[in-house]
Order: C-alpha cells, then sequence, then structure tokens
C-alpha cells in the first residue's frame, strides 16, 4: 500500500515566529526608553488677577497673590501689602526655598480671601527649570491643592 | 519443568525490551510533534499589546541635548496640538523653524521685529485650525502647546508666550518630563 504524498503541506510557522520575536524584542526596547512627558496648563497673560467672568461677587474683590522668582530667592506679594504682608526667603546655594514659599501660601489661602489664580513673574535669567519648580510648589502642598491657575507676567 | 521455567523467563524479559523499546519510540514521537499554535498565539497577543502601548505615547516630542524639558510632578496626559518648540539652537513651530536663538537669544537686528516671524507663524496657524473648526473639524480651543529646555531663561520664555498671545492664542500648556 502506497503511503504519503497526498494532501497539502503545513504552513510553515517559523519565519512568522521569527519575525514576530523580532519585532516584540524591539517594542520593549522602544518602550523602555520612552521618556514619559505630562502637560500643566498656564492660563495666558491677564488670564490671571481678579475674577472676571459671570458669578463674581465684585462687592468682595478677592486678593491677587504675585510669587516672584529672583536672583536671591523667592518673593510673593499681594494685590495689597496692608492686608496679605509681603514674604521673601532667600535661596541656600542653589536651592530655592520652594517649601518655605508652600508653607507661606498654605498660611496665607487658610487666613485670607484670595484669587485662585496666581501671577507668576521671574527675574529674565532664571532657567526654566526653576519656575517650574515654583510652579510646582504652587499648585499644590502635602495637604492638597494651593492654586489652581498660574499666569506667567513679564519677565523681571 | 526447569527449562519451562527458564524458557518463561527469557520469554519475560524479551517482551520487557519490546516494551522499553515501544515507550522510548512513544517518547520521541511526541518530542518532534512540538505544537506551535499555542506559542504563535501568545506572541500576537504580546505583539498587539505592545503596539497599542507605544501608540498611545504622545508623538513628535523627542528629548535630546539641546532640548531637554524640566521635570514635574504634573500628571495630566498631552493633549496634542500647535506646538512651539523652544531649544537652544531654534524656535520652531510645528517643527519648522521660524527663530535662530543663539546664546537663549533671538537672533535679529531688530529687536522690536525679530518676533514677526514666530507672531506671523502662530497668527497662520491659528487661522487654520479656526477654518478647519468651521468647517466641521476638530475644534479649535486656542490652546498652544510650549515645549521648551530646562536652561531656557525666563525672558525668552515670556517673549514666547506673550507672542503667541498676540497672535491669539489663550492657554497655553507647558510640556515637562514626568518627575519619577
Amino acid at each position: 500500500m502506497a503511503g504519503g504524498g497526498g494532501g497539502q503541506e503545513e504552513l510553515n510557522l517559523v519565519p512568522y515566529l521569527d519575525i514576530m520575536v523580532n519585532l516584540i524584542m524591539f517594542l520593549i526596547t522602544i518602550t523602555a526608553y520612552i521618556v514619559e512627558m505630562r502637560e500643566t496648563p498656564v492660563l495666558a497673560p491677564g488670564g490671571g488677577g481678579p475674577c472676571q467672568g459671570e458669578g463674581c461677587d465684585d462687592k468682595k474683590p478677592k486678593l491677587t497673590l504675585t510669587i516672584a522668582v529672583i536672583n536671591q530667592g523667592i518673593a510673593v506679594l499681594s494685590s495689597d501689602a496692608a492686608v496679605v504682608p509681603a514674604w521673601q526667603q532667600d535661596k541656600v546655594g542653589e536651592e530655592y526655598p520652594v517649601g518655605a514659599m508652600q508653607q507661606k501660601l498654605r498660611e496665607y489661602r487658610n487666613s485670607f480671601e484670595l484669587e485662585d489664580n496666581v501671577i507668576l513673574a521671574a527675574d529674565k535669567q532664571i532657567p526654566y527649570k526653576v519656575v517650574m519648580q515654583v510652579m510646582d510648589g504652587i499648585r499644590a502642598d502635602s495637604q492638597g491643592p494651593l492654586f489652581v491657575g498660574i499666569t506667567f507676567g513679564q519677565a523681571r | 519443568m526447569s527449562s519451562d521455567a527458564q524458557e518463561e523467563r527469557e520469554w519475560s524479559d524479551d517482551d520487557e525490551i519490546l516494551i522499553v523499546r515501544k515507550k522510548r519510540k512513544v517518547h520521541h514521537e511526541a518530542v518532534e510533534g512540538l505544537n506551535l499554535t499555542a506559542m504563535m498565539d501568545m506572541f500576537t497577543i504580546i505583539l498587539v499589546f505592545l503596539i497599542k502601548q507605544y501608540a498611545s505615547a504622545p508623538d513628535n516630542i523627542q528629548v535630546n541635548e539641546i532640548m531637554m524639558p524640566p521635570k514635574s510632578s504634573a500628571e495630566a496626559n498631552i493633549q496634542p496640538t500647535i506646538s512651539v518648540f523652544i531649544s537652544k539652537t531654534d524656535i520652531l513651530v510645528e517643527q519648522k523653524s521660524t527663530l535662530k536663538v543663539e546664546n537663549w537669544k533671538i537672533v535679529g537686528s531688530d529687536p522690536a521685529k525679530a518676533t514677526q516671524p514666530l507672531f506671523e507663524a502662530l497668527e497662520m496657524r491659528r487661522r487654520i485650525a479656526e477654518k478647519i473648526a468651521e468647517k466641521g473639524g476638530t475644534p479649535f480651543d486656542y490652546t498652544v502647546m510650549v515645549v521648551a529646555d530646562e536652561n531656557t531663561p525666563y525672558e525668552l520664555m515670556a517673549t514666547v508666550v506673550q507672542v503667541a498671545g498676540k497672535a491669539g492664542f489663550s492657554q497655553y500648556r507647558m510640556i515637562v518630563r514626568l518627575k519619577n
């Protein structure tokens, strides 16, 4: 009795598996080197300051804080210095006092009626990374959110 | 009787040898017939998963020595929109160079007009996005995405943001690296 010779040959999966293994290794390598990026919103100049929309109570204007990143350190100013006193702390070496700034902002937040938006200004040569550190400190501290909206002010 | 017993013993020995040989043959056949279907199924699932993960990563933001955004604790995912890149050598709008930068200053003979190309490029992009939105395309929320190197001086950052504001953009999203 003759045997074999009839029927279709089976599909050769070896090259397909070879390609898939290479692709998987490539994608795993790529994924490991992808830098995770995020975004943080900033208001347009003029978007900060006093409330400018519906629901604003003109009879009780809230105070606006300005955080200035200067060469010496960080300063917190308000639109009415008689009510909210100005604060400044110098940097230690190259470390800006972001923690101390957060404590002061939390204290002002709990003590005064303040706008949710603040103005952030900096000296001309302050690097962006320092500005971003201060922005992180303005948005939230260990107790929760501080100021949601940040507006870039003019370079000093 | 003893010869019968002896014969029986020999027969049983041969029989045992035959059984062992049969087992080896069966075992050998089982090794040859490896089933690749399960492995192929697993690889296909892993491949699709990795492709989806790679596809969901934000695109067109290349990090290198002239473009290294600062780290931040911000957690919001990036929403693609019109982009402005500020690097050590150029200011680009949608991947096209509009201004040259040298020592973190915009190159230009007249400082008052040095940012004009940037303004024109942003205004053009805004008009295009508005027309697309009018025709029923992607809604335009007047947002621009700013990607800047971490060493960019605040003066340059503020200038770019100011020019974008004049070009009609009202919201800005600063792109940062996720802080581990």
